[in-house]
């Protein structure tokens, strides 16, 4: 009985960091003891590393997720397969034999993120009432990989002002109504720069954000943008939200 | 003056470089106005529109068309909603049947309100997606907005005087109003 780690580079096998992680750990350990375990090893090898994972990272057949830093596309492909014996000590169903890990650099990871959340649009445009699925995507990535997730979301953002402005409307719309801790204060940025489009739906979205978050900042961005609305019915929306807020 | 009060996205509703000045989107005819058996579902409300721009409207019965669709929401989120005057969607030859029994609502005192437009056929629907656009670019008072906090206060209000239960709301929903109300 044999359980693979396999790298998603190269189906059925593993890396040497990978098999470094697996002498320290049994598929019951927890999801923090697997966490500390990936950066301790990966770490001896010179490398930062941010993880990625959930309450349901070790499930069978849910794919872990390891991002490394400062380490290059050539260099994790060059990591020797590895087949690892199964620990005899642990009657696991043969479903649970086998964990799969995707090693990513930063841009992959990056790039797999959006990917998703363009899936996630593809999918279905932001309902007023109804809860979208980016909403999920977005808040598990930004609590499990922070910063590289923001700096994805700006990138990703920019992108879709310039190619795809429903998309951009719909990511402000998701962001507006994810917790000011989580998103602030580059949120807030985006939002701002909806509210200068010359698209209404990228205003509304912005409008509809800041009414999410309120606050001081919410009520000077909408006054501060009001005047220039010359959309009839969102310069009204946009009235009686300062009025909410203002409560 | 009868109305009958459809909920709309207004943005899909507005021109785009590709519709020219006075055409509209698909998008806003198959999904604001997607129709089931040729028939388009609306909720029976009276309004008083003021005749000049700066006037007020109002729009206190709309409240409870507001409260229909506040209610089956998954969460807290504002509402917008055309206004179909009752006797134009007869006089552009629809025909507007009261269907309760249509209503899917908790709240029972509303189902008589439900009304179907029926037998729509391309020059009826297109009539009433020219009505819409024309709502939502005019805004002549026929396009009603209600805020994240107002549909809040119309939900609460609902919940006070007996109309409906928080358990009645979705779970996302009723922890949402409770902390706006509460917190």
């Amino acid at each position: 009985m044999t359980t693979t780690l396999s790298n998603k580079r190269s189906a059925g096998t593993t890396s040497s960091v990978a098999q470094e992680i697996y002498r320290g750990a049994n598929l019951e350990s927890s999801e923090q003891e697997w966490m500390d375990m990936l950066s301790g090893a990966i770490d001896n090898g010179s490398a930062a590393v941010t993880i990625f994972g959930n309450l349901d990272f070790f499930t069978p057949g849910h794919v872990g997720h390891v991002v490394i830093r400062d380490i290059s596309p050539s260099r994790l492909d060059s990591l020797p397969p590895i087949e690892l014996p199964a620990n005899p000590q642990q009657a696991q169903p043969a479903s649970a034999r086998t964990l799969t890990f995707r090693f990513d650099t930063v841009v992959e990871a990056q790039d797999h993120f959006a990917e998703q959340l363009i899936c996630c649009f593809e999918e279905a445009e932001v309902e007023d009432g109804v809860t979208h699925s980016a909403e999920a995507l977005i808040q598990g990535s930004l609590n499990s990989m922070g910063s590289l997730i923001v700096d994805g979301l700006k990138v990703i953002y920019a992108k879709f002002l310039e190619k795809n402005p429903p998309f951009a409307a719909d990511l402000v719309l998701c962001l507006g109504r994810l917790p000011q801790e989580l998103v602030f204060p580059w949120a807030m940025d985006m939002a701002r720069q909806a509210l200068a489009s010359d698209r209404v739906d990228l205003r509304e979205a912005g409008v509809r954000a800041f009414e999410n978050w309120g606050g001081d900042a919410a009520v000077e961005a909408i006054q501060s943008y009001l005047p220039s609305e010359s959309v009839s019915w969102l310069s009204r929306y946009a009235k009686q939200v300062l009025r909410d807020l203002a409560d | 003056m009868e109305y009958l009060g459809r909920k709309v996205t207004p943005k899909k509703w507005e021109v785009t470089e590709y519709t020219g000045s006075d055409g509209v989107r698909a998008d806003a005819i198959t999904i604001d106005l997607k129709t089931d058996s040729d028939e388009v579902s609306t909720w029976l409300c009276e309004a008083t529109l003021s005749d000049s721009a700066e006037g007020e409207h109002d729009h206190k019965d709309v409240e409870n068309v507001v409260l229909l669709f506040a209610a089956v929401m998954e969460r807290l989120d504002k509402v917008s909603l055309v206004l179909l005057p009752y006797g134009d969607c007869h006089k552009a030859g629809c025909t507007v049947q009261q269907t309760p029994e249509n209503g899917f609502t908790e709240i029972d005192d509303l189902k008589p309100r439900h009304h179907d437009i029926q037998q729509l056929d391309m020059s009826r629907l297109c009539w009433l997606a020219n009505t819409i656009a024309k709502a939502v670019r005019d805004d002549n008072g026929l396009l009603v907005l209600y805020s994240k906090r107002q549909v809040a206060d119309i939900v609460w209000q609902a919940i006070r005087d007996n109309r409906l239960s928080t358990d009645d709301l979705r779970e996302k929903m009723r922890t949402e109003l409770i902390k706006l109300k509460q917190g």
